[in-house]
C-alpha cells in the first residue's frame, strides 16, 4: 500500500501474504519433532483410564464416522484407538454409519496400524478372530434401537469371510460367539466428524457412569472421539455422564498419544506425572512403545496456526485503534 | 448353538428355506402391486397414502416406545395374554424395521446416482455450458464403482491379498490410486482450504468494537491457548514458582486449562443444554405434525 500510513498498512495486508505466511509456517512446523508436554483434558483423562481399564474378555463396538477431510483430528484418534485396544487384545466390532466413503477409510487406518505391528514384531490383527467388519450401516438409529432390543436378532444377516474365507455370520466369530446382548458389551466408541454421537446418546447410553460390572437392559458405555468443531455439542454428555469419555479434536488426540507414554499417576524421571483424581491407582501405558506418532506430528502445527492467528488479531486491531487515535487526535 | 440362527418368527425366516423364499415371492409381489398402484393412483390419492405410509410408520415406533416391554423374556417364552403377545411382537419386529429402514438407507444412494445421471448425462448430450465438468464426473462415477468393485471381487476371492501388495492386480491399483490417491487426498485439500480463509477473515474482521466482541474476543483467545498445550504447560509452571508448588494455593485456578474447564463447564455447556432443549421441543414438535400429517411439507408430493 503505497503512502499509507504504519496503521493503514497493519490493517491491509494483502491476503495472499497472509495466505503465503500461514502455508510456509504450517509447513515448516510439520517437519519439527517435539514432544511437547500438556495437562490432559479431564474427559480425555477418563477415556484413557476406561480404555485401559475395561475387561478384555468381550469385545466393544468401533463406529467409525469420518473421512480423510478430518484427517488431522479423526485420524490420529482412531489410530491411538486402535493401538491401545490391539495392544491389551481386545476385540472389537467395526462398523461406520452414513457416509460410505468413511469404512473404507477406517479399514485403510486399520491396515496401517496393522502394518506397524508387523514391522515391530507383534501379531496381527485378523479379521474375524479379532474383529468384524459390519460395513456401512446406513440408518444407524434404527439398527441402534434394534441392537438395543435384541442384539442378536439385529446382527443376524451381516456375513464376514471365516478363517477359511467363506462367508459367514458374523454372530459365529470368535468376536461376537459369546456376545447375547449388546449389555455384555463393555464400550461402543464413535470416532466422529459428526454429531453421529448424539443419537447413540439417546438409544444406548445408560444414562449415568455405570460402576464396574453393573449393567443396563439394552444399554451399553458410550464414549466419544470427535473433532474439535463437534466438541462443544458433545461436552455436556461428559458432564452428565452420558459418556463415560470423550477426546476432543487434536489436543484429545495428542492427549491419549502423551497418556499412552506417560500412563496415569505415573511419576515419570522428573517428577512429573498425569494426575487423575477419581482414580488414583497408577495406570501404566506403553512405554518403549509407537505412542507419539500422527497427533505428535500435527500438534505443533496447530500451535503454529493458533499462535499465527492471535498475532493476525493483534496486528489488525492495533492498526484499527492507532487509526481511530490518529483520526481523533486530527 | 447360536441362538439367532434357529428362531423364526414372521419377520424372520429361516435362511434358504421354502418359507423364506415364499416370503421374499410374496414381498416382491405386494411391493410391486404397491409400485405399480401408486404410478397409477389419482392423484388426489397420492397425498392420503403418503400420509398413511408416514402414520404407520411412526406408529410403530411409538407403540414400541410407550407399550410395556416384556421383561426377562427368554427365545422359548411363550406369550400369557394378548397384550403381552402384542409387545412380543413389537420386540421382534425391531430388528426387521432396522433392516427396513437400512435398506431404504441404501435405496437413496442409488436414488442420487439415479438424479445425478439424469441431469449429467443431459447435460452432455445436450452440450449445456460447461459439459465437460459433467463428463467427467459421470467418467470419474464410472470407474469408481467398477474399480471398486473389481477391488472388492477379487479381495473377497483372494483373502490374503489386501495384505500383500505385490499380488495386487490392476483393479486393487486403480482403486486404490483413485479412493486413496485422488478421491481422499481433495477432500483433505478442500477441508483445509478453510484454515486460509479463516485466518485471513479473523485479521480483517475481529475488530473490538464493542463490549460483546471483547468478550468474544477474550474467550476465544482463553480457548486458543489453552489448546496450546505446550502454552498451558508452561504457564502451570510459572503458577507452580509463584504458589511455590503449593496445590491449595488460590493462584492455581488461574492455570489456564482450570480457566478454560471453567468456561466450558459453566457457560459453554448450559448454554448448549438450553440450546439442545430448545431444538429438541422443536424437533418433537415438527415430528409430531409430520406424523399426523398436519405438516404440508411432510406429506406434499
Amino acid at each position: 500500500m503505497k503512502g499509507g500510513t504504519w496503521y493503514d498498512k497493519m490493517q491491509a495486508v494483502d491476503r495472499r501474504i497472509i495466505y503465503l505466511v500461514l502455508l510456509v509456517v504450517c509447513a515448516a512446523s510439520l517437519f519439527i519433532k517435539a514432544s511437547i508436554p500438556v495437562n490432559p483434558d479431564t474427559c480425555s483423562a477418563d477415556l484413557f483410564h476406561y480404555l485401559m481399564t475395561m475387561p478384555t474378555d468381550k469385545p466393544i463396538i468401533v463406529e467409525s464416522d469420518w473421512t480423510l477431510s478430518t484427517r488431522g483430528e479423526n485420524s490420529a484418534s482412531m489410530e491411538a484407538l486402535l493401538r491401545i485396544l490391539m495392544r491389551r487384545n481386545v476385540k472389537f466390532v467395526l462398523c461406520c454409519a452414513g457416509d460410505p466413503q468413511a469404512i473404507q477409510v477406517a479399514r485403510n487406518t486399520l491396515k496401517q496400524i496393522n502394518d506397524e505391528r508387523v514391522k515391530n514384531g507383534e501379531r496381527r490383527y485378523t479379521k474375524w478372530i479379532d474383529y468384524v467388519d459390519l460395513g456401512v450401516v446406513p440408518d444407524m438409529g434404527s439398527m441402534a434401537n434394534a441392537m438395543s432390543t435384541d442384539f442378536r436378532s439385529a446382527l443376524k444377516g451381516i456375513k464376514n469371510p471365516n478363517e477359511n474365507g467363506e462367508p459367514e455370520a458374523v454372530l459365529n466369530s470368535p468376536v461376537l460367539k459369546d456376545v447375547n446382548a449388546i449389555e455384555d458389551m463393555p464400550l461402543m466408541i464413535n470416532v466422529t466428524a459428526s454429531a453421529t454421537i448424539d443419537m447413540l446418546v439417546q438409544r444406548l447410553s445408560p444414562g449415568k457412569k455405570l460402576v464396574p460390572g453393573e449393567k443396563m437392559k439394552g444399554k451399553i458405555p458410550l464414549a466419544c472421539m470427535c473433532t474439535g468443531v463437534m466438541g462443544p455439542q458433545a461436552l455436556p454428555y461428559s458432564q452428565a455422564g452420558q459418556v463415560v469419555g470423550l477426546g476432543i479434536g487434536l489436543k484429545g488426540a495428542y492427549d491419549m498419544e502423551y497418556m499412552m507414554e506417560h500412563g496415569l499417576n505415573q511419576p515419570d524421571a522428573k517428577g512429573r506425572m498425569v494426575e487423575y483424581k477419581p482414580d488414583p491407582t497408577p495406570v501404566q501405558g506403553f512405554p518403549g512403545s509407537v505412542n507419539f506418532d500422527r497427533a505428535n506430528r500435527y500438534y505443533l502445527t496447530l500451535h503454529s496456526a493458533l499462535g499465527l492467528l492471535i498475532l493476525f488479531v493483534i496486528v489488525g486491531n492495533v492498526g484499527f485503534y492507532a487509526s481511530k487515535a490518529s483520526r481523533r487526535a486530527r | 448353538m447360536i441362538l439367532a440362527a434357529i428362531q423364526t418368527n414372521f419377520w424372520a425366516a429361516a435362511p434358504h428355506s421354502r418359507y423364506c423364499y415364499w416370503m421374499m415371492a410374496a414381498a416382491f409381489l405386494v411391493g410391486m402391486a404397491m409400485l405399480v398402484g401408486c404410478l397409477f393412483a389419482p392423484t388426489r390419492l397420492r397425498k392420503p397414502i403418503v400420509w398413511t405410509v408416514t402414520f404407520l410408520a411412526g406408529f410403530y415406533w411409538v407403540l414400541f416406545y410407550f407399550f410395556p416391554e416384556p421383561i426377562s423374556r427368554k427365545p422359548t417364552d411363550i406369550a400369557r395374554s394378548g397384550i403381552e403377545g402384542f409387545a412380543f411382537v413389537l420386540a421382534d419386529g425391531n430388528a426387521p424395521a432396522a433392516t427396513i429402514a437400512n435398506s431404504v438407507g441404501a435405496f437413496l444412494f442409488g436414488l442420487g446416482i439415479y438424479s445425478l445421471l439424469r441431469i449429467h448425462t443431459n447435460n452432455v448430450l445436450k452440450k449445456r455450458q460447461n459439459w465437460f465438468f459433467s463428463l467427467m464426473l459421470i467418467l470419474s462415477l464410472i470407474c469408481m464403482v467398477a474399480y471398486g468393485y473389481g477391488n472388492w471381487w477379487i479381495k473377497q476371492h483372494n483373502p490374503g491379498l489386501i495384505d500383500t501388495q505385490a499380488r495386487w492386480l490392476f483393479p486393487n491399483y486403480a482403486f486404490d490410486m483413485m479412493f486413496d490417491g485422488l478421491l481422499q487426498q481433495m477432500d483433505a485439500v478442500m477441508f483445509s482450504l478453510v484454515a486460509f480463509y479463516i485466518l485471513s477473515a479473523a485479521y480483517r474482521a475481529f475488530r473490538i468494537r464493542s463490549v460483546e466482541s471483547t468478550v468474544l474476543m477474550a474467550s476465544a483467545l482463553l480457548m486458543m491457548l489453552s489448546l496450546m498445550g505446550a502454552v498451558d504447560f508452561a504457564w502451570s509452571g510459572v503458577l507452580g514458582k509463584l504458589t511455590h508448588g503449593d496445590p491449595t494455593n488460590f493462584l492455581n485456578n488461574f492455570a489456564l486449562s482450570s480457566v478454560s474447564n471453567w468456561v466450558k463447564a459453566n457457560l459453554q455447556v448450559p448454554s448448549l443444554r438450553a440450546l439442545d432443549f430448545g431444538i429438541g421441543l422443536g424437533g418433537l414438535a415438527m415430528a409430531l405434525r409430520i406424523w399426523l400429517g398436519l405438516e404440508k411439507g411432510g406429506v406434499t408430493v
